[in-house]
């Protein structure tokens, strides 16, 4: 949604554009399935758990005016959907375990948000480096050294040097501003 | 056992959202003393706050996120879910809603970091005229077909356009067009363009699976499907390549002033026309670059300057960084003119630029800009750092040296 002005696309949410929708969707899809398998469910499960949240917020988009608000409904959706699945399990098996109790927290439902929102955030710069500087990025992230990413990619260690560059000084800033997140949440 | 988010919480979760969008943009560097000072007593008052901190920045950590993001397809739920969800009373016109995208995509640039290392200038923070400039920019970027119709890529609702020997091109929804490739031997070339306004950016993944991304005022000529031989297209202004590999057949980019040639590479051409030079800059791989004179070939982290197609090719070692981040909505100058500065921006804004005295054309700045400032916010910075001014003219910027 980069590209587009949000406050333009959460009006056009409210007015019910399913165009709208599909932009928001295609946007924020991967981030809200990552932040669904947190919870210890089949994948099934929270795919479709995923989806359900997306067509609640559909159902009722006239009501969130703000990017944040719809982010916020439909973490919130996902979790509970999440949690109440969990615990229907887990009647049903007749033991409920500590695993439940802890992923139930607030506590738990902020870290993993904020890393979700991290996350997604570092994802998105990445993908706008280009194919082959995402590919550094990842077999560095594997611990691969430049020489080793050099000859996988079959280019130059100069080359693999100035990939890594750009990538890390879009990640070191982004990491900067995770800080401030954290520290406004806690206050 | 379930706690369920209940209406404060959620507040809560706004709240965390709100500032984390805002300092994202803001990036490092605008954080305030009390936010880092806030920060660091959070993580100092329980070791549990750091490793809530350390669990997040984790490379580990990262890299599962990362992952897990490239494999989820969200086209594919996309196209499952579109069918569960039930029709809305109002329609709004497709038209409307992308031609106000594509008009914001525009004025992208510039906010932020300028750091200028000119001298210190006063502190003033009013710019010498406030006169506001019109964003004029055209919301079209047209795309002429083989058959010389022309098509408005950018208010566009199908999801293809078919040329007249049936090739279909995919406008996909984020400022791409696709062309696909037809496995089928082709009888004579056709060729589309591809014409970007003022202030816009598009890109364009070629039949061959070449990527492009046109900067503001460039267009591009290309095949809708390249012949066996050779693949050729022809730039105006500027775009960043990603050359698909073919080592039987050469990547060609014709330009006002010369030709670049390569077999599968990554790198950035600038040719605008109010420009003294046109300039290549190599990422990855390597390039030919050539005119009427001679040829040269490009290592990565060079950069080659044609002044004229009849003189000879000038080339140095740069940082490709400045010369790519436009694809990245960001414009990154190191210790260049503020002529080359101002004219980056008037193609930006559809504005021209006027000097009182030539010489001022020459001094040197260093800085970032990004993100949806309006012009006068740079011009602001320029002024802060450097003591010239800017007086704003309807579309037309004249610069001082004083203030008069």
């Amino acid at each position: 949604m980069n590209q587009y002005n949000e406050s333009y696309i959460v009006g056009e949410l409210q007015n019910g554009n399913k165009k709208a929708f599909k932009v928001f969707y295609l946007k924020y899809y991967k981030l809200f399935r990552s932040f669904a398998d947190n919870f210890d469910l089949s994948s099934d499960v929270l795919d479709d758990v995923v989806q359900e949240s997306f067509i609640k917020y559909w159902e009722r988009c006239e009501q969130y005016e703000s990017i944040e608000m719809i982010k916020g409904f439909l973490y919130s959706t996902v979790r509970n959907q999440c949690i109440n699945q969990i615990k229907h399990k887990q009647v049903k098996l007749k033991h409920v375990d500590t695993k439940l109790k802890e992923m139930s927290t607030h506590e738990f439902f902020y870290d993993k948000l904020i890393k979700e929102e991290v996350h997604a955030e570092l994802y998105e710069q990445i993908e706008l480096l280009g194919e082959k500087a995402k590919q550094v990025l990842y077999l560095s992230l594997k611990g691969l050294k430049n020489e080793e990413i050099a000859t996988h990619l079959e280019i130059g260690a100069e080359t693999v040097k100035t990939h890594k560059k750009r990538a890390y000084k879009i990640l070191r800033s982004r990491l900067k501003s995770l800080r401030l997140i954290i520290s406004y949440l806690s206050v | 056992m379930t706690v369920l988010l209940y209406e404060m919480e959620m507040n809560k979760v706004i709240k965390a959202l709100k500032l984390g969008k805002l300092i994202g943009r803001n990036q490092s560097g605008k954080a305030t003393d009390k936010e880092l000072d806030s920060f660091s007593d959070w993580l100092k008052k329980s070791e549990a706050n750091q490793v809530r901190y350390n669990d997040i920045v984790k490379e580990d950590n990262i890299k599962n996120s990362f992952e897990k993001y490239s494999k989820y397809d969200s086209q594919a739920k996309w196209e499952s879910i579109e069918p569960k969800l039930s029709p809305k009373g109002r329609r709004i016109q497709l038209k409307t809603f992308i031609k106000y995208a594509a008009a914001i995509a525009l004025p992208l640039l510039i906010t932020t970091t300028v750091f200028l290392l000119n001298k210190n200038g006063d502190n003033r923070s009013e710019l010498a005229s406030k006169a506001e400039v019109q964003n004029t920019q055209k919301e079209t970027v047209l795309l002429t077909l083989a058959d010389g119709s022309q098509v408005d890529v950018n208010n566009l609702k199908q999801d293809f356009i078919t040329e007249s020997n049936g090739v279909k091109i995919e406008n996909r929804t984020d400022d791409v067009l696709a062309y696909n490739n037809n496995e089928d031997p082709i009888e004579e070339i056709m060729y589309n363009t591809l014409e970007v306004p003022i202030g816009g950016r598009y890109s364009i993944v070629l039949s061959d699976g070449t990527k492009v991304w046109l900067n503001s005022k460039s267009s591009l000529k290309f095949p809708v499907q390249f012949g066996r031989e050779s693949r050729e297209v022809h730039l105006h202004g500027e775009g960043y390549f990603e050359v698909a590999k073919n080592e039987n057949s050469p990547f060609k980019v014709h330009t006002s002033k010369g030709l670049v040639e390569v077999l599968g590479t990554e790198f950035n051409v600038s040719d605008y026309y109010d420009d003294d030079f046109s300039a290549v800059t190599l990422v990855e791989g390597a390039v030919r670059v050539a005119n009427n004179k001679e040829a040269v070939i490009l290592k990565p982290g060079e950069q080659s300057l044609i002044f004229d197609a009849n003189k000879h090719i000038v080339s140095q070692k740069v940082d490709p960084d400045f010369y790519i981040s436009w694809t990245m909505g960001v414009f990154e100058f190191d210790n260049q003119k503020l002529d080359y500065i101002l004219r980056k921006l008037s193609r930006w804004y559809d504005v021209s630029i006027v000097y009182d005295e030539k010489i001022i054309k020459e001094l040197r700045f260093t800085g970032a800009i990004e993100s949806e400032d309006d012009i006068e916010v740079i011009l602001n910075r320029i002024e802060h750092a450097s003591g010239v001014y800017f007086e704003i003219l309807g579309s037309e910027i004249r610069v001082k040296k004083e203030l008069k």
